[in-house]
């Protein structure tokens, strides 16, 4: 776990996503099926999925 | 990106519709195309510009067919247009840019702005990329600042080799980030950045419910008005930075020039010496010339008329009579005498008397009715002239030759003051160029003390905005809304971090990697104890190894610089080419593009062993080149490339307005 601001986050889950983040950004560059405001909402969704899941 | 098609329509000196296929088979990567000087070579290789940006090299920026508007009548239409096929990505796209020209009815042809659309298949149907997608794509396709490297000029290499070793713009690092394969580091870096308002964090910064307390709508605002004064100062800073970059290199170029001259102080003291020296002279010269004609005036007329006066005395010489008179006497003494009955002696004169025949007599050899004693005047007169005229000649000869040697020296002098001013420059510069060094330094300054305060007002500005974050996170922590907000926030904030330490380590090993390879390919085709070194910039230097393993930066030779940029873009291509084809598949991090080489006539700055060099390097190197080129060295690059050469054209000029491109 690591904490910024008071708030604990789970590293491995943090790490998975950062992954998960590159390797979207890549598909993206290849298809441009997304532009800038619907990415940071998808990166927006990946990263709630992932800290509310337990 | 490798490139597949070329379609020209009405380009320049291309009439009509012409097509090139370039080679993009694996074992088969390479295209030749031949010509000729002044076939058309380098406006082949303007069109991949043009299509790709709009512009060309070339001064004249018409670049309508000159034939083909010949022939269009009053109020008819016609386009120029470039369409470049290529893929990307595995994508196909085609670029297309034209420009409609209409004739007036005046018969004058007005072009309408360019206009550029790309096309590609998706699923197997032909879409056209959103308007405002076009830029973005064309920057991922090819950057701009990168355009110069792949579209590589052999003839405008001057320029290139300045820009590549220095003072190349943010843009230019970022392009170059993006061929190695950070391209989605880069992206997700944008995506998450802190301080972009539309950024995933900046976004849960503007997503926060203020019900619970209002002062978190506040601080969001505070916040976002300290970060958009810090983006500012950021801005700003980055103008500074190359504002005081360029001030210092101008600075240190005047130094450079003011040492040249302080070396020819010397030469400047020899020539105030030799303008003074030429002052005196034309003094000199001068009174010589005054005094020649005042001796000229006073004596020319007994001069020229010396030969006739000595002939005359000679005649009057041998006249018996006329050296009887009394000199001085006249007429008008001896009647005067008469009258008076009383001559100068106390004798009597009467009428009749010997004292009145005397006189009477005398009158016969006095003037008026004698000439003679005129005569005599005359004599002695002309014999005194001719005595002072007598040295004239001589006195002229001898003042003409000091006026003679005069010239000679002016000359002389003026000669060796060329010769100087010749070796020491325009020293009238100096003056300017301290004015310029002072200005410079003051720019450098100023520039330096701004630096120093914006930074603390930046430093300020972020403690500012950091405070307000931690009490609004004291607030926000306290509604289970808002306190999952920050949960998220902080993961993106950790990922943020966690992508710049990776994205820092990667980019520092790619620009390693990067200066190796560059370094073995600059040896691969120019041997010698040099080698380059990359900054954090993407600046190129090339230093020279002495014996002792010291190393100094140097100017380099035209092939050196040709050699070196050869080897930076090569260096380049080679390694997206490797990213490109990692084994690791999707899971692989770095990921990028193949590239292609374009160069218009590559070679003519190299002799034949670093033809051979580069011939055999760079199909090795890129995954696709293609070369326009002129007969001579046509024929060597195929000798040597034979087997990889897949395509091949020439270029068939039929006048100055039309050439052909026909398959070989």
């Amino acid at each position: 776990m690591n904490s910024t601001n008071e708030i604990e986050i789970d590293v491995k889950k943090a790490e998975r996503l950062l992954r998960k983040l590159i390797l979207m950004e890549k598909q993206n560059l290849r298809t441009k099926q997304f532009n800038d405001a619907e990415m940071v909402k998808k990166i927006k969704k990946a990263i709630e999925e992932e800290a509310e899941c337990y | 990106m490798l490139l597949k098609q070329l379609k020209l329509t009405n380009f320049r000196q291309f009439i009509g519709e012409q097509t090139v296929e370039f080679a993009i088979n694996e074992e088969k990567n390479v295209t030749v195309i031949m010509g000729e000087n002044g076939s058309g070579k380098t406006t082949l290789a303007q069109a991949f510009t043009w299509c790709l940006f709009g512009d060309t090299d070339f001064e004249d920026k018409v670049v309508f067919n000159r034939s083909f508007e010949r022939k269009m009548l009053p109020n008819q239409e016609a386009v120029v247009r470039v369409e470049l096929s290529l893929v990307h990505n595995g994508i196909d796209y085609t670029i297309i840019r034209e420009q409609l020209h209409k004739k007036d009815s005046q018969g004058r042809l007005k072009g309408n702005n360019t206009t550029i659309s790309i096309a590609y298949k998706r699923n197997g149907q032909q879409e056209f990329v959103k308007y405002l997608e076009v830029d973005p794509l064309l920057k991922q396709i090819l950057p701009k600042e990168l355009s110069r490297y792949f579209f590589f000029d052999g003839e405008r290499i001057g320029n290139m080799s300045k820009e590549i070793k220095k003072g190349k713009s943010q843009d230019f690092a970022k392009a170059v980030r993006g061929l190695l394969g950070l391209n989605a580091f880069i992206s997700a870096l944008e995506h998450l950045k802190p301080t972009s308002k539309y950024g995933v964090i900046g976004s849960y910064n503007d997503s926060y419910d203020s019900k619970s307390d209002q002062r978190i709508s506040q601080y969001t605002t505070e916040i976002e008005k300290a970060q958009e004064e810090v983006d500012r100062i950021d801005l700003r800073l980055d103008e500074i930075n190359n504002e005081i970059e360029k001030a210092q290199e101008q600075a240190d170029k005047i130094n450079a020039l003011l040492l040249t001259m302080a070396e020819t102080e010397k030469l400047q003291q020899d020539k105030m010496k030799l303008v003074n020296s030429m002052g005196k002279t034309r003094q000199a010269r001068s009174s010589a010339m005054g005094s020649i004609l005042k001796q000229f005036n006073s004596n020319y007329s007994t001069y020229f008329a010396k030969s006739l006066v000595l002939r005359t005395l000679e005649e009057l010489s041998q006249a018996s009579k006329l050296d009887k008179g009394i000199p001085d006497m006249h007429a008008r003494t001896i009647e005067f005498l008469i009258k008076r009955a009383t001559c100068v002696c106390g004798a009597k004169i009467e009428f009749g008397n010997d004292a009145y025949k005397e006189l009477n007599k005398a009158l016969e050899y006095l003037p008026p009715q004698s000439i003679g004693m005129s005569i005599n005047q005359f004599v002695v007169e002309s014999e005194l002239k001719i005595k002072s005229s007598n040295n004239l000649f001589e006195s002229i000869t001898d003042q003409y030759k000091a006026i003679r040697d005069y010239e000679s020296e002016l000359e002389q002098c003026t000669a060796d003051i060329q010769l100087i001013e010749k070796q020491i420059g325009d020293t009238k510069r100096i003056g300017h160029l301290q004015q310029d060094l002072s200005r410079y330094e003051k720019i450098k300054r100023d520039r330096i003390n701004e630096l120093k305060e914006i930074n603390q007002r930046k430093g300020s500005l972020q403690t500012t905005r950091d405070r307000f974050i931690s009490e609004r996170a004291e607030l926000t922590l306290r509604d289970e809304k808002n306190k999952k907000i920050e949960i998220y926030k902080a993961y993106a904030q950790f990922m943020y971090d966690e992508l710049n330490k990776v994205y820092k380590k990667n980019e520092d090993e790619t620009r390693q990697k990067l200066e190796r390879y560059v370094n073995e390919i600059f040896r691969s085709i120019y041997q010698g104890g040099m080698s380059i070194t990359v900054d954090e910039r993407y600046n190129i230097q090339v230093l020279v190894e002495d014996e002792n393993g010291y190393s100094d930066d140097v100017e380099t030779s035209t092939a050196q610089s040709i050699s070196v940029i050869f080897a930076f873009i090569s260096g380049i291509i080679k390694m997206a080419r490797e990213n490109g084809s990692q084994q690791d598949g999707e899971n692989k991090l770095l990921d990028s593009e193949p590239y292609p080489l374009v160069m218009d006539a590559p070679l003519s700055a190299f002799d034949r062993r670093r033809i051979k060099s580069v011939c055999d390097a760079l199909p090795k190197i890129a995954e696709q080149v293609i070369i326009f080129i002129k007969d001579t060295d046509g024929e060597l690059a195929e000798e040597y490339m034979g087997a990889m050469v897949g395509k091949r054209y020439l270029f068939s000029k039929k006048n100055e307005f039309e050439t052909y491109l026909i398959p070989r």
